[in-house]
């Protein structure tokens, strides 16, 4: 099912050249005119120790809007975006145009600073979650990261200037993140959120995965990593190298059903209910999704849950797929949605 | 305006509670208290806000105006008030056998009983916040109203079989708050499924509550899906039982049910357990619930996370009041910061 995820998101952006990046990073020494985007990265504690061998020291790009290097005594909120699975913050950066976006809010009146930080793992993808196999992705962004923005930008430094946003893998991290730290975080817009429903491993599923060898995994599809991506992120199992997951084939043959319950743990639908006090904490809630998305189904379960259990949020369907109107939304959409919500001081 | 006076009764209450003899205290005193927690507010099966807790005190502890003490917090179990926990333990008695020992410690046991006998002290909407009730409201009043060690060092988490499942659950989500877990004959271990006859007869209940009825049968389900299935649009019972037109279970509900069993959680929360100065794991060997202790033992192991398991000759009940005396408070006298 995830295999569509990329469709028209981030295939364009595959070739994209380590040049390119640092390019994006040169700052003019004169007044700051424009929005500025700079890839940085910090030391985040809580993803030492990974089996994956992911890296401690993650990037992220930091977008500052106009006029920032001359207003040295100014402070902006800050709109965090988590990017989706199988790419990384540069392969959304060819697309989004993050600091186009920053600039024309900006314009618009709502300055803010925008930082994407990197998901990805060795597996492409971390699901902004916390797994000894693949590292604490959830408090490397919900804590290290932040901490990291404020010590190191002109941010308004509390929860009711900072926002939480992200799109399919980033949707399912933002929703999974308010729940978590709804002290740290005051609204929140996800975009066509992936993984609300459960997953499951079925013995086929499990066979082939404990057949795959690191040369199948440097050369899976989109559909092929995924399944094991997310068992490394929510069946993690430090005893079981050299993929440190448990994929619930046991010795007999049979499936231990322990597998499906941790994934079913991890599954936004599941989890909403045991987090309805930190969801009620948030200023503003925004859910959309586009009506020809594949997660569409998923994303009105979970607008129909929040709508059981009475938390306010905005919800809206448009007329498109997974990705083909996320640049434009995020401009159109969430953006303003931030400007409305945030707090300035 | 009602909920002021509630407050404003509660503190009463509290006052009362506390005024104790002007003479040397020379035994443990059991304080039994109201604390108002605004996380079970406004709960859909009517559970008060005004939780009673028992707070016993050390020996000595009013002719020591200076001196301030660890505190163990303890989670009852299931089908009963909190009131048969402190009858059958001899709270006095315990406490003031550990202080004899040289532990002097305040012991806190809130009550986690629901309208369908128990909240397994989770969060939600249908029974209450139990969960924050325990980790923000509970442990805010006592630090306000006794001479606690108020910082995470000195407070320690135990309880018994609900009350286990309480402790690991509220321990793996708050390691901020507490510093050491000890969990006896935890229940919940293990992935509960909804069966479609356990949905039909939940669905079907009126709501009435027959508080004499023994334990099992419909009663503990419908405690389970109210912590963990929740939904405040279907009266009288304010959950989802999953039941589908087709008689086949909704998977969200299955989800849910798999999501708060603590071997589901587990993985999640590694960093959060290693936080723990220690984890004790007990269950005796004719318990129905040592096979859940052992699988959870053996899920700690795999993901490294330092505890101990003790197996003991008994059943699910019949040696927790030894227990508490021979293996609880030792623990904790030997992992509370003082």
């Amino acid at each position: 099912m995830l295999n569509r995820i990329k469709r028209g998101l981030v295939q364009s952006a595959l070739g994209l050249s380590a040049l390119g990046v640092v390019a994006l990073t040169a700052s003019p020494a004169a007044a700051q005119e424009k929005a500025r985007i700079e890839w940085k990265t910090f030391h985040s504690k809580a993803m030492e120790g990974n089996l994956e061998g992911n890296s401690a020291d993650r990037g992220a790009f930091v977008v500052t809007p106009p006029g920032y290097d001359q207003h040295p005594e100014k402070r902006y909120p800050v709109v965090y975006f988590l990017h989706g699975y199988w790419a990384t913050p540069q392969m959304y950066q060819e697309t989004m145009k993050f600091d186009e976006a920053v600039d024309e809010a900006a314009r618009a009146g709502n300055e803010v600073i925008m930082v994407i930080p990197d998901g990805h793992s060795k597996l492409k993808g971390g699901f902004y979650s916390s797994s000894p196999t693949v590292g604490n992705y959830e408090a490397f962004v919900g804590e290290d990261l932040v901490k990291w923005v404020d010590a190191t930008y002109r941010t308004v430094a509390k929860r009711e200037a900072r926002g939480l946003s992200g799109h399919s893998m980033g949707g399912y991290g933002t929703m999974r993140l308010a729940m978590k730290y709804p002290q740290t975080f005051s609204s929140i817009y996800a975009m066509s959120a992936c993984c609300l429903s459960p997953m499951k491993v079925d013995e086929a599923g499990a066979r082939k995965i404990e057949a795959m060898t690191e040369e199948d995994i440097a050369k899976a599809d989109f559909g092929g990593l995924a399944q094991l991506s997310t068992l490394a992120t929510w069946s993690p199992d430090p005893t079981k190298p050299p993929k440190y997951v448990d994929t619930g084939l046991k010795a007999d043959g049979t499936m231990d059903p322990l597998v499906n319950a941790k994934l079913a743990a991890n599954s936004i639908l599941a989890m909403v209910p045991q987090y309805l006090p930190a969801l009620r904490q948030m200023k503003a809630i925004g859910l959309e999704v586009g009506d020809k998305d594949f997660l569409f189904n998923d994303n009105t379960a979970l607008n129909a849950e929040l709508t059981t259990y009475g938390v306010a949020h905005g919800w809206e369907t448009y007329d498109g797929d997974h990705g083909n109107r996320i640049p434009e939304r995020i401009r159109t959409k969430l953006l303003p949605f931030f400007a409305q919500h945030l707090a300035r001081q | 305006m009602a909920r002021r006076l509630a407050v404003l009764a509660a503190l009463i209450l509290a006052t009362f509670a506390q005024i104790h003899p002007a003479a040397a205290q020379e035994k443990a005193r059991v304080d039994l208290v109201k604390v108002h927690s605004p996380a079970i507010a406004s709960n859909l099966e009517g559970n008060p806000a005004d939780r009673t807790v028992y707070v016993v005190t050390p020996p000595g502890y009013d002719q020591h105006p200076d001196k301030r003490y660890p505190v163990v917090y303890f989670l009852h179990g299931y089908f009963v008030e909190p009131k048969a926990y402190a009858e059958l333990f001899d709270l006095e008695a315990a406490l003031t056998g550990a202080g004899a020992a040289g532990n002097d410690v305040i012991f806190v046991m809130p009550d986690g009983f629901s309208k369908h006998r128990g909240s397994f002290y989770s969060n939600s909407p249908t029974t209450g916040n139990y969960e924050d009730f325990v980790a923000h409201d509970l442990v805010a009043w006592v630090d306000a109203h006794y001479r606690t060690l108020a910082r995470r060092e000195s407070r320690g988490l135990a309880g018994h079989s609900m009350g286990g499942y309480g402790a690991m659950r509220v321990g793996m989500k708050h390691p901020e708050v507490f510093s050491s877990l000890y969990v006896m004959s935890a229940g919940g271990g293990s992935v509960k499924l909804i069966t479609r006859e356990m949905a039909e007869r939940a669905q079907a209940d009126d709501g009435t509550v027959d508080l004499s009825a023994p334990v099992g049968g419909v009663q503990g389900d419908l405690a389970q899906l109210a912590a963990w299935s929740p939904d405040p649009q279907r009266p009288p019972n304010f959950i989802n039982a999953g039941l589908l037109a087709d008689g086949a279970i909704d998977p969200v509900v299955q989800a849910r049910m798999a999501a708060n069993s603590l071997i589901g959680m587990l993985p999640q929360h590694i960093r959060e357990l290693q936080q723990y100065e220690a984890i004790m794991l007990d269950v005796g060997d004719k318990d129905g619930l040592a096979t859940d202790s052992r699988a959870m033992s053996s899920e700690l192991t795999r993901f490294g996370v330092v505890h101990k398991l003790e197996i003991y000759d008994g059943g699910h009940g019949d040696k927790v009041k030894d227990r508490l005396r021979s293996a609880v408070l030792p623990f904790f006298a030997a992992h509370l910061d003082r």
